[in-house]
């Protein structure tokens, strides 16, 4: 905000010419960047073409083309941007119209300069809402689960949705169903969807669900009945189920695992995977959304497992146990409790995209700082660089990729700083994001795996896999970070360094 | 003339601007954003008000003669033509729109037509005076030279 108030993007409409010249002159006294338009429709199409672009709209309300409570009304649905409604009309039921129709201000002509000096505090307000919204449900769950972070298994039951989508979504005032499966987040912050992060804890339930049913004869319905988890939708089983048949279709070896079922999530993505031979697990799809690469994970792994074609010998769980231990390790993921946010994932995936996320800055050290997120410290490109240096999405190696190049990203703790709110979905959101260049389906399997990844860990955890305790972990979050910290330390103790030699890898801590 | 009784002039025309309630301090709003950048702001402004509120006063004229029932757009227009007037601080117009505006009411209008059109034919009258001082405010102080800026704000 240091441009503030000057460079405030201001578009104004009024039908008067004189009014029109003089609120200019004063708006470009006040060293605002003015658009000017005598028509409302104008105004509107003005907006629409250049969205994201305006900060500030400032409407006279009797204009002959189109009453200004209905711009505003439009411009509220559409852009949610604060509107400033004047008029020399100023009588009370006027001004209360304006209130209704969600104007922020309400100046009565002759407009003075002073007045318009302080219209920037109704962007700041805005914007700080917005963000503190963000920060909330970046933790809370579109079915009341607050804070993600810090949270223990518990949270898993509602499938730990508060993804930062949320709180956006939440800005925006929708109510649409609250969870549904993370589809691949685009970088864009705008997007709208409502995300379901399938927590370990949810996924068993759906498929206990679905055993239950008999996995052919398995509906979405059904499964959304016997489940019985309140916002989750009938898409967002149906969805599931999708993945669930490919995973099972996939993973025709059997698994050590029994938990087969529960890393599923994991699985799905690993589809591009050729990793899904190995134990098949999560661990690719760990991989995968932690962005390992699977050298970094084979680093990781202190199993002997052979990797397999991947390299990647660890079996998932062991993985995730590595992970989930690896979590604990890392103190400052456990000790922010808050969401220790994957951080570094996130700040794979969000470069491009944390800045709408907003908070979903991985940081490494877990800083409470979300707006820091910004994740345009993280360099996506170097997250997307071990993406295209050959692995592909769906081998969840990139993970590792993406995390150098967070590590790399993040010499300083700033990185890591940013805050990501941590939830994994946010992360995968982030590392969606990242990977804007990557094509969606490999977004979505990066997606899955660290919605997988986070499932299993919590799944290792559960199990007792690993000394971590769920509320040592974010739950997603954590888990990202952690197996970041993980894989990054063990790169750094193995001298595995393939995955960051190119970014300058410094661990976070 | 010399300078200095030009000056004196110019500031005497500006205070019975004022004085007698044709301008009010808005118009020092205007002046205020005049500067090197816009060094005529004030008078393309007021140039500007006329050249609409003409068209304005026009348009109403108009409706009060061929749709003297269709209060509601009449009331639209004048209340057009006080903001307009406002903007510029235009005190006189203001007012006397205003209560045009209260005989606009459908109730007054059938009531009582003649007063309504004469108290249109006031708000016609301050326009045409108030255009006509500010012309020559304007000649004088095109005159006096920019060096007079420090000396108009004699409020």
């Amino acid at each position: 905000m240091t441009e503030f108030p000057a460079g405030l993007r201001v578009l104004l409409v009024d039908d008067d010419p004189t009014c029109l010249k003089i609120l200019d002159r004063m708006l470009r006294k006040c060293l605002y960047d003015v658009t000017t338009c005598s028509r409302a429709a104008v105004a509107l199409s003005i907006l629409r073409e250049k969205k994201g672009w305006f900060d500030l709209v400032l409407s006279d309300v009797y204009m002959p083309d189109m009453d200004g409570f209905k711009l505003l009304e439009h411009i509220g649905l559409e852009m949610d941007l604060p509107v400033i409604m004047m008029s020399a009309d100023d009588h009370k039921d006027v001004v209360m119209k304006g209130v209704t129709h969600g104007a922020c201000d309400y100046i009565i002509k002759p407009v003075r300069m002073e007045s318009l000096k302080n219209i920037w505090q109704h962007v700041v307000r805005k914007k700080r809402n917005e963000l503190k919204e963000l920060e909330n449900s970046g933790s809370v769950e579109e079915d009341d689960k607050h804070k993600r972070s810090l949270d223990d298994g518990d949270n898993a039951s509602s499938g730990c949705v508060g993804n930062w989508k949320n709180a956006k979504r939440k800005k925006e005032g929708k109510d649409e169903e609250e969870e549904e499966m993370v589809e691949e987040h685009d970088d864009s912050s705008n997007s709208k969807k409502p995300r379901v992060v399938w927590s370990v804890d949810l996924h068993q339930q759906f498929v206990t669900a679905v055993n239950q049913l008999g996995v052919d004869k398995a509906v979405p319905k059904k499964i959304l009945e016997l489940m019985n988890v309140a916002g989750l939708t009938r898409e967002n089983v149906a969805s599931h189920l999708q993945k669930y048949r490919l995973y099972l279709r996939r993973v025709s070896v059997p698994q050590h695992h029994s938990r087969f079922d529960a890393h599923f999530a994991s699985a799905q993505e690993v589809t591009y995977n050729s990793i899904g031979s190995v134990s098949g697990y999560d661990f690719q799809a760990l991989a995968a959304s932690t962005q390992l690469l699977p050298q970094n994970i084979a680093a990781l792994h202190s199993g002997p497992r052979s990797a397999t074609n991947t390299g990647m010998g660890v079996s998932a769980i062991d993985q995730i146990g590595f992970l989930s231990s690896a979590g604990s390790c890392y103190p400052r993921v456990s000790s922010k409790g808050a969401t220790p946010q994957t951080g570094s994932v996130k700040a794979l995936s969000n470069s491009s995209n944390l800045k709408g996320m907003d908070n979903h800055v991985p940081n490494f050290d877990i800083i409470g700082e979300h707006r820091e997120n910004k994740t345009q410290d993280w360099k996506l490109q170097n997250v997307n660089l071990p993406y295209q240096s050959g692995q592909n999405l769906g081998h969840g190696q990139s993970t590792i990729d993406c995390r150098s190049s967070l590590m790399g990203n993040q010499d300083s703790t700033s990185t890591a700083k940013n805050g990501f709110n941590g939830n994994a979905g946010t992360v995968t959101k982030n590392i969606i994001s990242t990977r804007s260049d990557i094509d969606m389906e490999k977004r979505e399997c990066i997606v899955q795996h660290k919605t997988n990844l986070v499932e299993n860990c919590n799944r290792v955890n559960y199990d007792g896999i690993t000394d971590l305790s769920y509320q040592d972990i974010l739950f997603e979050d954590n888990i990202i970070t952690n197996e970041l910290m993980n894989v990054v330390r063990k790169q750094q103790q193995e001298g595995i360094g393939q995955v960051d030699n190119e970014f300058n890898f410094n661990p976070p801590v | 003339m010399d300078r200095s009784s030009l000056q004196r002039q110019l500031a005497n025309l500006k205070k019975s601007l004022f004085d007698q309630g044709n301008l009010d301090e808005q118009f020092y709003q205007l002046e205020e954003l005049q500067d090197d950048a816009s060094p005529n702001f004030v008078e393309e402004v007021v140039t500007l008000f006329f050249r609409d509120s003409s068209r304005l006063v026009a348009n109403i004229e108009q409706a009060i003669e061929k749709c003297p029932r269709d209060y509601v757009s009449l009331d639209a227009l004048v209340h057009q033509l006080k903001d307009s007037a406002s903007s510029i601080g235009a005190a006189k117009m203001m007012k006397d729109c205003t209560v045009f505006r209260e005989y606009c009411d459908k109730r007054n209008f059938e009531g009582c037509q003649t007063l309504c059109l004469r108290s249109f034919q006031k708000v016609k009258n301050e326009h045409s005076t108030l255009r006509q001082k500010l012309e020559n405010y304007f000649q004088l102080l095109r005159q006096v030279g920019p060096a007079e800026k420090a000396t108009r704000s004699g409020k």
